[in-house]
Order: structure tokens, then sequence, then C-alpha cells
């Protein structure tokens, strides 16, 4: 029935069946006594097509006149679906129930997430929300999450922002902990590390060292004046600074290698429990690796209901041989990150060299990583009260 | 003097610039890839099957030939039938 066949349904339609000598006649004198007529198709050497309940009667006097014979083959829509459901009340009554449950329990919150805290533990904000009024099975009608927020943030000191939201049956507490600046005392600047001083600001306090000069950590680099209240020094002392790292590479290794089988199971992630849907349950690798995706695996295990797709990729051991090479260009790139993770993120790193020393009766080869950066050492050492 | 009327009607259409299948009552057929014909200003359905369908027009007849054809629409002055359409092609 085409585009058309949405509204057919929903009012109703029957199919009609036309045998006779000339069926396109017949459809003409429908078309011109304005019987609607859609889906006309040939089966079976008839012609079938769809009209309204109501118009089939105006179809006889059409039929008499060129000697067709209309029967009705089938009945669809909603006129029918009433005219079934009276005969089957039991049945409708089911699913009225079921759906009133179904809508009766919607209304109420059947999860409650909590997200964003840290040192916060997650059953304290659950308690100050069962105080404010929120938990499982209470009504969403009767919850007023400005309230929650309000009571949450009162009750909870720690924390600094709180927003409560309702998707659907899932309470979502989302959570910004206060993070604590405590008071810097004055005192003088000290050398945080050893370094070699490139530049020297002065913002209070008198300068102790100069471009070029050599400092350990605990020199005092800019000295306060104790004597004045406001008397802390301030400043910043640039320095050339040197970070040291070695590890040893062997140059033989065993390695775990994927051999290409895999088993694939489906998983039902419930609050954090993961239950067995589809799929082997006994992994049949002695060694093997594990790769989760699907659903709720991004988010908070502990969320919502979610499917997730195990896979169990079976793993070999395999003996690597290095050659000095590759293992100084491995050394290298592992030094590199190992330094990288020492600095500080605000520090600049200006040159990066390795060391390497073989040690052929142990097989492995010895990497001593130097990073130049260039840094802030200055820190402030409080004077003593 | 039938056609001359017809004639004169056609060249005061096209003088004035107005459609000619309106000024003529003449059909107008639409073709939508392989799969639907639209036949506008027909004047009735004079046979039809699964592989053939001949709907009549002023100053003849457009027939559509095919596999699987259905007629979706039909109103007093207007069809839509679709199907796997192999021609279509107007006999007068």
């Amino acid at each position: 029935m085409g585009a058309a066949s949405f509204f057919w349904n929903l009012i109703g339609a029957v199919k009609v069946r036309v045998r006779g000598p000339n069926p396109a006649r017949f459809l003409n004198l429908c078309v011109s006594s304005g019987i609607p007529v859609s889906g006309i198709r040939e089966e079976d050497g008839d012609v079938t097509f769809y009209t309204l309940p109501w118009r089939y009667r105006e179809l006889r006097p059409l039929a008499f006149k060129t000697r067709s014979k209309p029967e009705v083959i089938g009945r669809s829509g909603v006129w029918f679906l009433w005219s079934k459901a009276r005969k089957r009340q039991a049945l409708v009554a089911t699913v009225l129930a079921l759906s009133g449950v179904f809508y009766y329990l919607s209304g109420s919150i059947w999860a409650i997430d909590v997200r964003g805290n840290n040192r916060v533990s997650r059953e304290r904000i659950l308690a100050a929300a069962l105080k404010a009024g929120l938990y499982k099975g209470v009504r969403k009608a009767v919850v007023s999450t400005e309230f929650i927020d309000a009571s949450i943030i009162r009750d909870i000191p720690e924390l600094g922002w709180v927003y409560t939201s309702i998707h659907g049956t899932v309470a979502l507490i989302e959570v910004r902990e206060k993070v604590d600046h405590p008071l810097e005392r004055p005192g003088d600047m000290v050398a945080r590390r050893d370094g070699l001083v490139k530049s020297v600001l002065v913002l209070s306090g008198h300068p102790l060292v100069k471009a070029g000069d050599t400092v350990k950590a605990g020199d005092i680099l800019i000295a306060g004046d104790p004597s004045s209240p406001s008397g802390g020094a301030r400043g910043e002392v640039v320095a050339s600074t040197w970070y040291k790292a070695s590890l040893e590479v062997p140059l033989r290794e065993i390695q775990p290698r994927r051999t290409g089988r895999k088993v694939e199971v489906r998983l039902l992630n419930v609050e954090g429990n993961l239950l067995p849907l589809f799929g082997s349950k006994a992994i049949p690798f002695q060694w093997y690796e594990i790769e989760d995706s699907g659903g709720g695996v991004r988010q908070s295990p502990k969320t919502t209901i979610s499917v997730i797709t195990r896979t169990y990729y079976e793993l070999t051991w395999v003996e690597v041989e290095r050659s000095p090479a590759e293992a100084e260009d491995l050394a290298r790139k592992r030094l590199e990150d190992i330094v990288r993770r020492q600095l500080p993120p605000s520090v600049k790193l200006i040159d990066f060299s390795i060391e390497v020393k073989i040690a052929p009766d142990r097989g492995v080869l010895t990497a001593t990583g130097l990073a130049q950066a260039e840094e802030n050492i200055a820190v402030v050492k409080p004077w003593p009260q | 003097m039938r056609s001359r009327t017809k004639e004169i009607y056609r060249a005061m259409a096209e003088s004035l610039g107005l459609p000619v299948d309106l000024a003529l009552d003449l059909p107008r057929v639409i073709v939508v890839g392989a799969v639907q014909v639209i036949i506008l200003n027909h004047r009735g359905l004079i046979q039809y099957s699964k592989t053939k369908l001949v709907a009549g027009v002023g100053g003849g007849q457009v027939v559509v030939d095919g596999e699987d054809l259905e007629i979706q629409e039909i109103g007093p002055e207007d069809m839509a039938v679709k199907g796997v359409i192999r021609s279509v092609h107007m006999e007068t």
C-alpha cells in the first residue's frame, strides 16, 4: 500500500479480491463512485485491492453492473483490532494492567549514579542523598533536585558543587570536590634541585645568585627580610637541570605473541556484576589476554545495565633476539619515556643523550639517559614560626 | 475541423506561454527511474495485469510494460504505478 499504508492500517482496511470478466471496468466504476481503492495487484489471475471497511457494501451494485464477484480476503488496522480485542477481554486486561504497572514503575527512580567524586566516598554521597529523600524506589514526582543538591552540599563540606539530574529511571549526582590551596607562609626562596642558573627574576627580596652560578638543592637563591611582615622572598630562578635514568634491555627475551585464535563471549553487566550471555563459558586457551568492548566499558562500570563483548586472544611465548642497534633504539625510547614522566609539565626538555654498554656475558645492554631541561627551581622555604 | 481547433488552441497556448498539456487536456506521464510511473489526467483503466497496464488518456492510451506491476493509488485523474518498469509508450 506504499506510503499510505500507515494511514490505511490506522483507520482499518479490507483486502478485496475481484473475480470477473473485466476487473479494470470494476475499478473504474469504484473510482468514479468515489470509493477509495489502493494497492491494486494481480494475484493468481484475480485482482486484489484495499478499501475502507464501511465502503465495502457500495461495491456490490458496481459488481452487479460489471458481472464481477468481490470477496473480502483480509482485514487489517485498528478497526478490526478493536473488534478482536472485544472478544479477548482477558488478554486486553492483562496488556492494559502490565502497561499500567510499567507506566507506574517508570515514574520511580531505580538506580542512582554518582560521578566526579574522588576523595569523598560514593557511600557518603548516597547517604546524604538518602537523607535528602533520594533513594531507589522513590517517586520522581516527589524528588526536588534543587533541594537534594543543597542538602548534599550542606552535609558534605568537602564538595564544592553538586548537580542532580534524572534520566528516565536513573538519578545522576555529579559532584566536584573543593581544592585546598594552603596559604603560603613567607620565607626564603631555595633551590628545589641542583642546576646551572640561567636567569634570575626578583619580585621581592635580595638575590644571592646570578646567571652562570651553579647551585645545589637547598641553597638559598633569593633571601627575604624576616623583620618585615611582608618580607618573604618572591621571584623566579630559571636554571638548567639534569635528569638521569638508566635501564637494562636484554638482548634475548621471551615475549607473549597473539596466535590469531580468539574467542568472543557476550556478558551482561548489571551494576558491575558480569553474567555470561552467549558464547563459550570455558576458555579453551592456556594463555590469553582479554579485551572488552561495547556498552558500559567507557562509562563507570557501575552505572547501568549493558552488554559487553569480551574477546579472549590466545597467546604463545616466543623468544625474541635483538641486535645491539635494536636494543639501543628500544632503550632510548624507554629512557625518554621514563625521563618525560619525571619532568613536571612546565619543564622544557632541551637535550637528551644516551650512553650504552653491552655486557655480552649477561646478554644485556645497559643504557643511561641524561636529559637537560630548563625550569624554575626556586621554591619558598618558610621561616620557622 | 477538430484537429484545426486543437492547432489553434496549441498556437494560442504557446504564444501565451501556457502549458500545452493543460490547454489541450493532454496526459502527463512522470517516470521515476524504473520503479514508478505516475499518469496524470487519465481517463480510466483499460487493462491491468502484473506485466501490462493500459490507461486511457486524451488522444490515445498510455501503455506500461514491466514486471510485478501494482497500482499504488488511483483517483479520477491520476494514478501511481510501481514495479519493475520495462517500457512506457503512447498509442494513438
